[in-house]
């Protein structure tokens, strides 16, 4: 795989916010399907989407992040969390659901000189 | 190199600060829309991380009337911001 | 180089479309190709027909209009992000048993694919958002 096929998606917005997290995951989900290595990096109050057992409004019994499952079913595997985003909003990284990778800083503007293809939500 | 496309003001929320974690050591940044009233703000960080890497849209400065605040190097209008583009390889907005 | 513009903010409430007519200006103005402005997130507002600006503000529509016909710049509407907005074409119209539709070309809906695809194929993908 070259890296020319690699697709960052950032996840920025509060998880409740609109359809920005809905939005931006079909868009991880279709370039996925379109041959993309896609990584997701949460950041700002984007990181909150993590926190495990969350619905997408009060009502509304959907899950807000589709199961490991399913986007491993999408072949992406790659899920990420800027560390100082949660440590700024005092989430532990424990509390968030599995398979999270935390990112330092340094890490964070690797990821973004890294994506041949970046789409910033 | 990456150009950074920032249009929140460093005043107010977290955009432009999240643009200056992203940005590698040669990679551009422009403010455009809201985010040009960071010319108000001597004291933001970005004015002392990358002073010759950030610019300022011009048509935008105009537009709120501050025009005059901006430092002339460091304004730039569309087609300067079109060469930038083209300059550095990827885009990536902050919103 | 060929580019493509990514819209994401509705016309009259953000100024992202705004920006993003005067950067597709600038680059056909420098003999670069503009393949297509893609529509997503709330950007879908502006394939709307029915949107009615004041009298004093410019008509950011056949602005798009203009740059399809003058230019032959494509106006891709996401067409998920347009269902869910109210916005549907005839086609969708018909098959959704709707009185009425608000999506006419140049403007086409279209899958998120072709959004992957543009940014596969085009030099530069430059986004605008809200």
């Amino acid at each position: 795989m070259s890296q020319k096929d690699t697709l960052l998606v950032v996840i920025r917005q509060a998880p409740q916010s609109g359809l920005w997290l809905r939005e931006a995951l079909d868009a991880a989900m279709v370039g996925a399907a379109f041959g993309k290595t896609v990584s997701l990096l949460f950041m700002g109050q984007g990181v909150l989407a993590l926190l495990p057992g969350q619905a997408q409004k009060p009502g509304v019994e959907k899950p807000l992040l589709p199961t490991r499952e399913t986007l491993a079913m999408y072949d992406i595997q790659h899920l990420c969390v800027a560390a100082a985003d949660l440590y700024a909003l005092n989430v532990k990284a424990d509390s968030l659901v599995e398979g999270i990778t935390l990112l330092d800083e340094e890490q964070i503007r690797g990821c973004f000189a890294d994506a041949a293809n970046i789409l910033n939500f | 190199m990456l150009l950074h496309i920032v249009n929140r003001a460093p005043q107010f929320g977290e955009t432009a600060s999240q643009a200056l974690r992203a940005m590698g050591p040669e990679d551009q940044l422009v403010l455009i829309e809201d985010a040009v009233v960071a010319v108000l703000d001597q004291a933001w960080q970005g004015w002392a991380l990358a002073p010759e890497r950030i610019f300022v849209m011009e048509e935008d400065l105009q537009a709120r009337g501050i025009l005059a605040l901006a430092a002339p190097q460091q304004r730039v209008d569309v087609n300067t911001f079109v060469k930038l583009s083209a300059k550095c390889q990827r885009t990536i907005s902050w919103h | 180089m060929r580019y493509a513009l990514l819209v994401m903010g509705a016309p009259y409430v953000s100024q992202a479309p705004y920006s993003a007519l005067r950067f597709a200006h600038a680059v056909i103005g420098q003999g670069y190709d503009l393949e297509s402005v893609f529509f997503y997130h709330e950007g879908v507002h502006n394939a709307s027909s029915l949107v009615t600006p004041a009298q004093d503000a410019m008509c950011l529509r056949s602005a798009w209009k203009a740059l399809h016909q003058q230019y032959g710049v494509n106006l891709d509407v996401c067409i998920a992000a347009a269902l869910q907005r109210g916005l549907v074409d005839s086609a969708e119209a018909k098959r959704h048993r709707y009185s009425a539709y608000n999506v006419e070309p140049p403007f086409e809906l279209t899958g998120l694919g072709q959004l992957i695809a543009l940014q596969q194929r085009c030099d530069r993908l430059i986004t605008f958002a809200p």
